[in-house]
């Protein structure tokens, strides 16, 4: 894959694994933030601080048009409101997996939703971000 | 909820404006503007996609909907058209759209072929499919 414009990102969600509510067509805006703790192992004699990597912190930032439609946005997630669900996401829905698109796996805590939220003038929308609870899968294989 | 497609949404609107009453509706600009017309015209931009290439999102379509009276004198002028607007905004109210009216225009005077009317625009965006 080359350079490209970020607009077939894929996001799904669901109660139990592999997620299959595709919310794909509903995404405005997609952020998968793959990080982990800095553990620090800085010694007597070291001339820099030094590091390892420590537990995953993971986070999805996501805009939604709110669409309350049966599996769609605001039905979904008032259902998976309060629990640990399953999400799977990719940078292109429409390709197979590979190392240059992977599918990124694991579960989301759903602890805050926005149902009602909007203005006068505008579709409705949810912004939220969510914690990875516990590992992210990454798979270069299959399809989304 | 469902929404009208694109393609037939410029008659559908013009049909929930329909008053015989008060006026003669048009789903197009018509070639000669006469007096106690509303007029469906698109507005720029026409449609305003909500979410890039996706297709299963609603979009935006922005109309004009043009409100002429006959120009006698201005109090009757003013009377007759605030009587237009409101019956517009009350038509759409009763509407199955879903719409924001953004603005109405003041009232200007229009030089039409047909003489000099009383003419007012209700910018109104709804809700609409690709399809």
């Amino acid at each position: 894959m080359a350079q490209g414009i970020v607009n077939k990102v894929g996001f799904k969600v669901g109660a139990t694994d592999p997620a299959s509510i595709d919310l794909s067509a509903y995404v405005t805006s997609f952020t998968l933030t793959r990080s982990v703790d800095q553990i620090e192992t800085t010694a007597m004699g070291d001339t820099g601080h030094r590091y390892v990597a420590g537990l995953q912190n993971n986070s999805i930032t996501v805009d939604l048009i709110n669409d309350d439609a049966a599996s769609a946005v605001l039905q979904s997630l008032n259902t998976l409101f309060a629990t640990n669900a399953y999400f799977k996401c990719a940078l292109d829905k429409s390709t197979t997996g590979s190392a240059a698109n992977p599918f990124y796996s694991g579960l989301i805590l759903v602890d805050t939703i926005t149902p009602i939220n909007g203005d006068v003038s505008s579709l409705g929308v949810q912004s939220l971000t969510f914690q990875v609870s516990g590992a992210i899968t990454v798979a270069t294989t299959g399809t989304f | 909820m469902p929404t009208p497609a694109i393609t037939t949404l410029r008659t559908t609107l013009a049909t929930a404006l329909v008053d015989n009453t008060r006026w003669q509706t048009f789903a197009f600009p018509p070639s000669t503007v006469l007096a106690n017309s509303v007029i469906v015209s698109p507005d720029n931009p026409y449609l305003t996609p909500n979410n890039n290439s996706q297709i299963s999102i609603s979009p935006f379509a922005n109309f004009k909907l043009i409100i002429t009276c006959p120009l006698f004198d201005n109090e009757g002028n003013l009377n007759g058209i605030e009587d237009f607007v409101v019956r517009v905004f009350n038509l759409l109210a009763a509407s199955s759209f879903t719409y924001n009216v953004s603005a109405i225009s003041a009232p200007s005077v229009l030089n039409a072929v047909s003489g000099d009317l009383l003419s007012c625009e209700m910018s109104v965006s709804i809700l609409t499919s690709w399809s």
